[in-house]
């Protein structure tokens, strides 16, 4: 917990210095519309129905600023986090039990729309603040032996995010983003007598922008 | 911006979207699977009868059985586990409280309708006929049921012979297990594996454990 918020802290001091710095605040390429294409690595947080985190996701995201520099768009992401679980009894109904270690899986795909502020625009690098709103679904799954229990959900999700376009080449729209993000959803389920209830993510992406 | 989308859907085609996990990491212990009828009282049962060989559910017409040192090794643990929980083995059918049938699926074939009618062993040749045990017309699981046979498995079941007999009457399953695992290509491993199972199948139905005073 203490190296993700050194990595919060770092990540912001980072955004705010590359803001603040003359020599790369110059005019380039300048658009009104952006897209964002990102590699994504998810923590899950709290009694989660899987723990591990992993960097199995990405992130599709597109809009236009209008000239007051707040921006609208949509997004789609995925993601998978799978975590071992070993053997153990479990009671599946008051008279039975099965005994197995298992694989537990869960996918999640939010999508819906997005808002922005970005700040310092024209700049080769732009922060901006955002605030993601939509549904996710969210399947999760034991596999063990050679079966699969799975459960597929449907939630209400929303995602503060805090990032970065770099814009470094002035003939081009082609960059780079960076971004932070944390995300909630109300998904719950229960897969051999495992529950999830709601989901709490945090993370980090890394990727292209257009 | 038209190359920009081309960009973005070939990368969504192609990146694959949900990442299976890694099941190799599973380990090679079987998957044990029991249930018992919660309505049972075992401290009423003393004593049971086990038969000295192994039902082979396979795809002929006539009942196999399967014998020799590694089945020895299985029924010994089972013999082993029942003396653990208070039960007394006799050699003789009509005394005993409760009877062991122990089955090794070697074929699958004869369970390919199971679901559609949960009577599967009507279909096959002299699976544990209720006239094996006693003057009962069929037998049947008080409780739901739920398999998955596949090749390997081990199918023990657990009978009431306290049970009223009678053309009418069934012969009922008081418990049950399912010992269920890939297996590898060593006997003696397969051997160690279903014996760890079967202890494992007594371990998590101390339910099966008498009170002896």
């Amino acid at each position: 917990m203490k190296n993700i918020k050194k990595k919060i802290i770092g990540w912001g001091v980072a955004v705010v210095a590359l803001s603040f710095c003359p020599a790369l605040s110059q005019a380039q390429y300048n658009s009104d519309i952006y897209m964002n294409i990102d590699w994504q690595f998810n923590v899950p947080l709290g009694a989660s129905y899987v723990d591990k985190a992993s960097g199995w996701g990405m992130n599709f995201e597109g809009g236009y600023y209008f000239p007051c520099n707040f921006g609208i768009g949509a997004f789609l992401s995925y993601h998978t986090n799978n975590e071992y679980v070993s053997r153990r009894t479990i009671s599946m109904t008051p008279s039975s039990a099965v005994t197995t270690d298992q694989q537990h899986s869960l996918y999640q795909v939010p999508f819906g729309v997005t808002g922005r502020y970005r700040f310092l625009a024209g700049s080769i690098c732009e922060p901006y603040v955002a605030m993601k709103l939509g549904a996710n679904y969210a399947r999760i799954s034991s596999d063990f032996y050679i079966l699969q229990a799975y459960e597929e959900t449907w939630g209400f999700y929303m995602s503060p995010e805090l990032g970065v376009q770099i814009r470094p080449f002035s003939q081009t729209r082609i960059g780079f983003h960076a971004a932070l993000y944390y995300s909630y959803a109300t998904n719950e389920g229960t897969v051999m007598q495992d529950k999830m209830s709601q989901l709490n993510n945090f993370g980090f992406r890394l990727g292209l922008s257009f | 911006m038209k190359k920009s989308i081309y960009i973005l859907m070939a990368v969504f085609a192609l990146v694959a979207c949900r990442r299976d996990p890694d099941l190799g990491e599973l380990s090679s212990d079987f998957l044990v699977f029991t249930n018992y009828d919660t309505a049972a009282n075992f401290n009423e049962f003393v004593t049971y009868y086990m038969p000295d060989s192994i039902m082979i559910i396979g795809d002929r017409d006539i009942p196999e059985y399967w014998t020799g040192i590694n089945a020895e090794a299985i029924l010994e643990t089972y013999a082993d586990n029942m003396g653990m929980c208070g039960y007394l083995r006799v050699s003789d059918k009509e005394e005993a409280d409760l009877g062991l049938q122990i089955s090794y699926i070697e074929s699958v074939s004869y369970f390919v309708d199971y679901y559609s009618s949960p009577y599967w062993w009507n279909a096959y040749p002299g699976y544990w006929w209720p006239g094996y045990w006693g003057d009962w017309s069929d037998w049947y699981y008080p409780y739901p049921v739920v398999y998955s046979y596949s090749v390997g498995s081990l199918l023990t079941e657990m009978v009431d012979l306290t049970a009223e007999t009678g053309p009418e009457r069934k012969l009922p399953v008081v418990w049950n297990s399912l010992l269920s695992g890939l297996l590898s290509g060593s006997d003696s491993f397969n051997v160690t594996l279903t014996v760890r199972a079967v202890d494992q199948s007594f371990i998590q139905s101390s339910y099966l454990i008498r009170d002896v005073e």
